[in-house]
């Protein structure tokens, strides 16, 4: 693709694709032709109020339509956005403008804020008054487009990062996404994870580019959409599909049981339509929740449970894992036809990974989908971003015979024993958690140096039998491998959450507050791991 | 017994088919909480919303009722905000 060109692209390709959002309680679909007019009368609108090539324009609003054409007018107007997410929504709008040389923010009419509303700041989707952008001294102009936007990022360690977009990274993103999931024009994909999220925004110009129908919604009508919407590719978190599970494992222990047996002859039915009209029937419920087209399910973000691919696997559905970061795009995807549970799948085309020293994976193609960050130090910056295209995820992987990645663990949260020994939680972690009485489980190395402390969400709660028995599996890892050695297990009935701040808005562990909490019982000092380089 | 009784019954045993394995032993009570008690994220109050729409055949976004998944908190504002979209729906269909 050619982001550059994507306003004009969407006017000559005569897609009779379509966008679907929710709006005032009615579902409105509009053509490609449609976004395309929509998106012309936008870039009048920012001409009108002296947006020009190079000058930054924020946006903070949640889902929804005008958001993509904005997207897109800005894009072909050459000015740069900036994506706010929900870590801004109580920043008062001149403090944005302010600090990240705005010359103008758009903003929903819905927005708490839109009182306090200036010259400055317009409406997405209402109607304006007097809106002057201001020409901005800091900002150097880009006149080839290179960086076509800032976004915001969550990072493992919980701080927001600031990115600065790479227009060739974001087409070769698009691209080998698009290669690889091969969307037809009969497609629709759902959206519902905030659009200031980058990937978000990936997917959908890679609707408008290659055509094919795409849903926007916010996480209130996410269900509805899937029901009644049909949407037949979903990219979620592991949560929603996991949610599903539960649903499975709440049904009476008989039902469970029928339907195993079922999925699994249904399984060795010869052709994949006789699979999937059986599965459709039999697993109704779930087919129909789904809208009952689904094709083709993604989820990443964080590790999803392997009984959760296995059930819906069974039920004919397929659901894969991929794994990217937002610093470099997406690296690999399980796919139909090459699919191995466990792993993070396949490199896309024009990926390739190398290996520090450390076991770190080392992303590599022609350009990333950043090219680098801001508002961070420059040591920062030069340890993630290597080289033109080379990006360090600060991940701990491995590539097997057949070419799929594996991930490991976080390069941070290696653990290292005083006896120099380097330890990756996550193995000893996914060892416990395989013990199926065991919920979640954290390991840290323990405050004497030697041994390492495990925190443990039992399944079922209080009782001491269950506990026994996860003590007993925690001694077996420990006797097969004797440089894991965990000598102190603490039970607890707490799941880890966003809400608690034990899970990072990045749905990935908050070690360091978990072991702060959990200290005191865990008796002299539980020390989070530390980083490694 | 009521419906009001009937109701809390109903919106119990939603409650109960979402949550998840490690919670199920827990006596879900009106002052019982949905995240700390029964390990229910804001997906999964979403999920829980949506099953109610469809038992009572109601579309929230058609009765202009915004959810806040934030504010509901406990089994209590799951049953009082379940009360009111009821009341809602029976108002509408009246008028």
């Amino acid at each position: 693709m050619n982001l550059s060109k994507i306003v004009e692209h969407l006017a000559e390709s005569n897609h009779s694709n379509v966008v679907v959002c929710f709006e005032n309680a009615q579902v409105v679909r509009r053509t490609h032709s449609q976004v395309y007019l929509d998106v012309r009368i936008a870039c009048a609108h920012l001409n009108q109020w002296g947006v020009k090539p190079g000058m930054r324009v924020g946006i903070r609003a949640a889902n929804c339509y005008q958001w993509l054409v904005y997207d897109l007018a800005l894009i072909e107007t050459r000015a740069i956005s900036v994506a706010f997410t929900d870590d801004f929504a109580s920043a008062d709008f001149q403090e944005l403008i302010d600090k990240y040389s705005l010359s103008l923010l758009l903003v929903s009419s819905a927005d708490t804020k839109a009182n306090s509303r200036n010259s400055t700041v317009a409406f997405l989707d209402a109607e304006n008054g007097d809106v002057q952008a201001i020409p901005n001294a800091a900002v150097f102009p880009d006149y080839d487009f290179e960086n076509p936007g800032l976004v915001f990022s969550s990072g493992s360690s919980g701080r927001l990062k600031g990115l600065i977009l790479n227009r060739l990274g974001i087409e070769a993103s698009v691209d080998a996404f698009t290669q690889a999931v091969g969307p037809q024009h009969d497609d629709c994909l759902l959206l519902f994870l905030p659009i200031s999220n980058f990937q978000q925004r990936l997917m959908y110009y890679s609707a408008f580019w290659y055509g094919f129908d795409l849903i926007v919604t916010d996480p209130t009508h996410l269900f509805r959409a899937l029901k009644d919407l049909h949407p037949t590719i979903l990219i979620a978190p592991p949560m929603l599909y996991e949610a599903f599970e539960t649903r499975f494992s709440n049904l009476p222990r008989s039902k469970q049981r029928t339907a195993k047996i079922a999925g699994n002859i249904i399984r060795w039915l010869p052709r994949k339509t006789w699979r999937n009209n059986a599965s459709k029937l039999f697993f109704k419920e779930v087919h129909k929740a789904l809208g009952g087209r689904m094709r083709c399910m993604i989820t990443g973000m964080a590790p999803i449970r392997r009984s959760t691919l296995t059930l819906f696997g069974l039920m004919q559905l397929p659901l894969f894992e991929t794994y990217g970061i937002t610093e470099f795009g997406s690296i690999s995807l399980n796919l139909p036809g090459a699919c191995k549970p466990g792993s993070v799948g396949r490199l896309l085309p024009g990926v390739k990974v190398e290996f520090a020293d450390d076991g770190e994976i080392i992303a590599r193609r022609e350009h990333s989908l950043a090219s680098g960050y801001f508002e961070c130090s420059a040591a920062e910056e030069s340890n993630t971003f290597i080289a033109r295209g080379r990006v360090a995820t600060g991940d701990i992987g491995r590539i097997d015979d057949e070419g799929y990645l594996h991930l490991l663990g976080r390069k941070k949260e290696i653990v290292i024993t005083s006896g120099g020994e380097k330890i990756h939680p996550e193995i000893i972690e996914a060892e416990i958690e395989s013990c199926p009485e065991v919920e979640r489980a954290v390991v840290f190395k323990d405050a004497d140096e030697f041994s390492l402390a495990a925190v443990v969400l039992p399944r079922r709660q209080n009782d001491l039998a269950v506990r026994e028995r996860i003590e007993q599996v925690i001694e077996g890892i420990n006797d097969r491998i004797p440089s894991m050695q965990v000598s102190r297990v603490v039970f607890t009935d707490i799941v880890f959450s966003r809400e608690n701040g034990f899970l990072r808005p990045n749905l990935k562990l908050d070690r360091k507050r978990i072991a702060r909490h959990f200290q005191p019982q865990a008796g002299p000092e539980l020390v989070p791991a530390t980083r490694s380089a | 017994m009521n419906h009001v009784q009937d109701l809390e019954e109903t919106v119990i045993s939603l409650i109960a088919s979402g949550v998840p394995g490690k919670f199920k032993r827990t006596v879900i009570t009106r002052e019982t909480q949905l995240q700390k008690e029964l390990g229910l994220d804001s997906l999964g109050i979403l999920a829980l919303v949506f099953r109610f729409e469809e038992m009572f055949t109601l579309d929230l976004s058609k009765m202009k009722i915004e959810i806040n998944v934030a504010k509901l908190r406990t089994v209590s504002d799951v049953v009082k905000a379940a009360e009111n979209i009821l009341e809602k729906a029976r108002t509408v269909h009246h008028a």
